[in-house]
């Protein structure tokens, strides 16, 4: 069944998700979208709230159903309906944003962890046995640093960061490929953050794992990814090399984001307000836009005519990234160098 | 299971193990002692089936009427037949009746009840349908319509019975499926390939159990109470046959002139009942999550020792030596101790610190908003000569929201969401300007327009189910400034809102503040927020203040290792290795504090003298005080550019 050697581990082409709305009707949460992953490497996916990066996410895992587009995991098209094979879901887990809801409080955590390697079996196909589960839960629940008698207790004994590291070893059990990491570390402080991205990367390097890593703060995807995919309001904004999205992003929107992420230094941070003031008192009570258009005309400095009527194709930017943007040289031109210091 | 509880307590801030529904209902005392009359009685009425002492069926018409005695422990009745075999031998039918009915309203309404909750959709709207249909039926005309058809058969009634109440479960099963199948653990399931069966029954079924099993004990109860009410009015069992009910019919008869039959009798129900009911409660207090079993409590405010006002004449806030407590199931915790901050006229304090470590606390003692459980047990907040840790009910009138006002971090919870924005706003505006309805509403589009909404009239006229996160907080903050507060406490306002809208929310603060000189105190974990918005900063640490100073000092070089190591763990800021920096362990909870400093577990600077009793807050160069006796910049010494870093 595998294709070619060069097919790359995932990869999505095109990909609209449709939401139902109302009675009958639907609406695009995501809307041609494309993205590949290759094996052992990070790809950030950025953007607000409602942007569609958990949908996104869920077409890939099945968790949604996909309206156009294709799905691929090595070459193979999955299911557009979402179903996926005990391959499929071996190979690619999901790591959620709250480890509070993630686990079954009523369950140890040994049974949690040991529950994929059950329902999903080994990688040739087998269960292992009752030894050989207890074996490999605690195992990777010792590679993740819990203590050794984790798996018995239960987790309301765990912290915040602690419940996140053993959904993180549930995701591991079974040896996947391709681990979804969607705001994993968004509901824990800054300190145990960075314990776990610390973590994330450590298991990357020793076991070879990708990610697709979706997070709305720039700075730990910048931390984690080596290629980002900013969305906005479904749509591909700016793609490519994440040194070159962060530091010389090409897009307008990429920019505004930059600009309102805050800065532990307060002299960055004074040059960026004034940077963001300029663009607020620019930009003010427009309606977002509806249609053919880019979906950033009423938030845009540099929206024109030909913004409001024509969807902007994907293309290349000066900067060497992917962008949908009709004036990205202009964008490029007036970056304020506040937003990129 | 305290034992494990204590044994874990240092990792385990949140609930205790629900651990086996079981030895949690046995591990209280309510839970025993219900538990063991509930097996006597059954277990009695089990052997009575088989062994009595008497024959209860057997007349001695010259023993009628008699009190307890040795040969008869309960007495006998107007026949004579000895009580006690009459109870258990009845109670063993009585308790077989209910337990047909519990099962049949168990069995029928789960898979139904999960079924709706779990696959939603079609099969949803059928059982719904089918369930307040049922439910609308008059359950005793069905109940002795069943009976008269055939001929007073009680179990086939308590059958029905049964039947007819599992609507009610299933509405219940149903709505805590529902919001079990919302949690990602049950998604979690489906992305291992299980099927929506597996998944109902490993995943949601374990979470509907606790309220299943309320439910049961009390139907159990209502089901003893018809089954005994039904032999009362000679329905169920032909009369020599004895039953609870027919018992007590009896009893009420002759309960002029021989009282005491009443006692054996109406006794064993109620005790039975009771216990049903004790057991119903401990089994929800078990399934409950503690934030909600913790209530009821409060903490002893015996001499409280109030702190001396600094009499500073720029500050408008001064905390001194604030300590809160909290009781909690373990006793009395101590939550936050020796807090000192002073907030001036005009200026943003942000007051730092990771989860747990106590900013809400102090944020919520300031304005008197503690939850029921906690107090300050120690220490003053003094506003401009009022010490408001002494305020009580009235006292805050004229001080909460129209000098100090708070905004919370949710700002949807805020708001009442069954009325319009202007009219909650116009109703705190009618309250703090004491005016009419029109001037109100002038007031409502100029308090919008402050908070830069754009089109305030309509925004006015929405609920706040319509409109986006950002949009509710700028109205929260509207709200906060009705009174024209000269302090805005605000808890973490942008922590749950997207980047460029928290952008938003912080100019708007920074502009409201240069119109309106008001003060803010500014609770965040966010170092980019403080460097944003805060003039000075407090840094909280285990519930200690650890670190005070101006923002620019911080950012320079804090004094505290904590603040130094809370700063170094930001993304943008790699070790040369690439990895982020991180702190070694965890924060202790509060009821495992150590002895001297909070932070030596993982501090890297500790030294021996570190674990000794009160580490003062110590003046450094700059603007830096610190909670600590090695710190990173030395007393008095200017900030020079070889500052350390922790490692
Ligand atoms: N009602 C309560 N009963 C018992 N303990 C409580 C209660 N409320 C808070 N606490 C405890 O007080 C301590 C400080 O809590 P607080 O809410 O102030 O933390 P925080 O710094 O605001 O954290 P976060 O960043 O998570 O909001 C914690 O240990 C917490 O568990
Ligand atoms: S296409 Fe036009 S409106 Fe859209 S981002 Fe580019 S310049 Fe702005
Ligand atoms: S007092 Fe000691 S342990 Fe505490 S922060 Fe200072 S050096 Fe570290
Ligand atoms: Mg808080």
């Amino acid at each position: 069944m595998r294709a070619t050697g060069a097919a790359p581990l995932v990869e999505l082409d095109g990909v609209s998700v449709d939401y139902r709305w109302g009675r009958r009707g639907t609406r695009r949460a995501v809307d041609d979208v494309g993205f590949r992953v290759e094996a052992g490497a990070t790809l950030g996916l950025v953007g607000e709230s409602g942007s569609g990066k958990s949908t996104l996410a869920k077409a890939l895992v099945g968790l949604a159903p996909v309206a156009a587009g294709e799905v691929r995991l090595d070459g193979v098209v999955q299911d557009p309906a979402g179903r996926r094979d005990r391959g499929f879901l071996r190979d690619v887990q999901y790591v959620f944003q709250d480890p509070n809801s993630s686990l079954n409080p009523t369950r140890t955590v040994g049974w949690s962890v040991a529950e994929p390697l059950l329902a999903l079996g080994d990688r040739d196909g087998r269960r292992p046995g009752a030894d050989g589960v207890r074996a490999r839960v605690a195992d990777i629940l010792a590679r993740v640093g819990l203590p050794a008698d984790a798996a018995t207790r239960y987790p309301a004994q765990f912290s915040g960061g602690q419940r996140q590291r053993i959904a993180i070893a549930r995701a591991l059990v079974v040896a996947p490929r391709l681990v979804v990491c969607d705001e994993v570390v968004s509901a824990l402080d800054l300190s145990v953050q960075a314990q776990v991205l610390n973590l994330l990367t450590e298991l990357q390097r020793d076991l070879g794992l990708a990610y697709l890593f979706i997070s709305h703060d720039l700075g730990v995807v910048e931390h984690m990814a080596s290629q980002v995919l900013v969305l906005y309001r479904g749509r591909v904004m700016e793609s490519g090399a994440a040194v070159a999205v962060q530091g010389a992003p090409a897009h307008p929107y990429t920019q505004a984001l930059l600009a309102a992420a805050p800065v532990a230094d307060p002299d960055r941070q004074r040059a960026r307000r004034e940077a963001r003031a300029a663009r607020a008192a620019a930009v003010r009570s427009a309606p977002a836009p509806l249609g053919e258009s880019c979906p950033f005309t009423h938030r845009c400095l540099l929206a024109t005519d030909v913004c409001h009527e024509q969807r902007p194709a994907l293309r290349t930017s000066p900067s060497g990234t992917q962008v949908t943007c009709h004036r990205t040289e202009d964008a490029v031109a007036t970056l304020p160098p506040a937003v990129v210091a | 299971m305290s034992a494990t509880v204590a044994a874990t307590a240092a990792t385990a801030p949140a609930t205790a193990a629900r651990g086996s529904l079981l030895r949690g209902v046995l591990a209280t005392w309510r839970g025993r002692t219900a538990g063991a009359v509930l097996l006597v009685v059954v277990l009695a009425c089990l052997v009575g089936a088989f062994v009595t002492p008497y024959d209860p069926l057997a007349q001695d018409l010259a023993a009628a009427r008699q009190t307890p005695s040795g040969a008869h422990w309960l007495g006998t009745d107007l026949l004579g037949r000895d009580v006690l075999s009459r109870l258990l031998q009845g109670g063993a039918s009585s308790l077989v009746a209910v337990l047909v009915a519990v099962l049949v309203r168990t069995v029928v309404a789960l898979p139904l009840g999960l079924a709706a909750g779990h696959l939603g959709g079609r099969v949803d709207q059928v059982i719904t349908r089918v369930v307040d249909l049922v439910m609308a039926v008059p359950t005793i005309v069905i109940l002795l319509s069943v009976l008269t058809l055939f001929g007073n058969d009680l179990l086939i009634g308590m059958a029905v019975f049964g039947l007819l109440g599992s609507a009610g479960l299933v509405r219940i099963v149903r709505g805590a499926a529902l919001a079990a199948s919302q949690e990602l653990h049950v998604t979690a399931g489906r992305l291992m390939g299980l099927s929506r069966r597996q998944v109902a029954v490993r995943h949601v079924l374990s979470r509907v159990r606790g309220v299943v099993i309320v439910q049961t004990t009390l139907f159990a109860t209502i089901a003893l109470g018809v089954q005994t009410g039904l032999s009362f009015l000679g329905l169920g069992a032909p009369p020599p046959e004895p039953t609870w009910g027919g018992m007590v019919g009896e009893a009420a008869s002759v309960v002029q002139s021989y009282p005491w039959l009443m006692v054996p009798t109406g006794g064993v129900i109620a005790i039975t009942v009771l216990a049903l009911g004790v057991l119903g409660d401990v089994v929800r207090d078990t399934t409950a999550d503690r934030s909600s079993a913790s209530g009821g409590r409060s903490v002893r405010r015996r001499g409280r020792v109030p702190a001396a006002d600094p009499g500073d004449p720029d500050v408008l806030l001064a905390v001194r030596g604030l300590e809160v407590a909290f009781a909690t199931a373990a006793g009395e915790v101590t939550v936050v101790r020796d807090v000192d901050l002073d907030v001036r006229a005009g200026e943003t304090v942000g007051l730092v610190g990771e989860s747990g470590s106590g900013k809400s606390v102090v944020a919520k003692a300031v304005l008197g908003l503690l939850p029921r459980n906690g107090a300050v047990v120690a220490g003053s907040a003094w506003w401009r000569g009022t010490d408001l840790t002494g305020l009580r009910g009235r006292g805050w009138r004229g001080v909460r929201g129209s000098q100090i006002a708070l905004v919370a971090q949710d700002p949807l919870r805020a708001l009442d969401p069954t009325s319009r924005i202007g009219a909650q706003l116009g109703e705190l505006v009618r309250v703090h300007d004491r005016v009419g309805r029109r001037a109100a509403r002038v007031r409502v589009v100029e308090l919008l327009e402050q908070v830069q909404v754009i089109d305030p009239a309509e925004v006015a006229r929405r609920y706040p189910h319509e409109i986006s996160g950002g949009m509710a907080q700028r109205v929260a903050i509207a709200m906060a400034l009705a009174g024209r507060p000269r302090l805005l406490v605000a808890d973490e306002p942008t922590t749950a809102l997207d980047v460029t809208v928290q952008a938003e929310v912080l100019d708007l603060l920074r502009a409201l503040q240069a119109e309106t000189g008001m003060a803010i105190l500014l609770v965040t974990h966010d170092w980019g927020v403080v460097a944003d918005a805060c003039e000075r900063v407090v840094v909280l640490y285990a519930g200690e203040v650890v670190e005070r100073a101006d923002a620019a000092d911080v950012f320079a070089g804090p004094g505290h290792p904590y603040t130094r190591a809370l700063l170094d763990c930001s993304p943008d800021q790699p070790a040369p290795d690439g990895t982020l920096r991180t702190v070694p362990g965890t924060v202790p909870p509060p009821d495992a504090w150590p002895t001297g400093c909070h932070f030596a577990a993982r501090c890297p600077r500790a030294q021996d003298d570190c674990t000794q009793e009160g580490i003062p807050m110590v003046e450094l160069a700059g603007s830096r005080v610190a909670r600590c006796i090695h710190p990173l910049v030395p007393a008095g010494q200017p900030v020079g550019l070889t500052l350390e870093r922790s490692r």
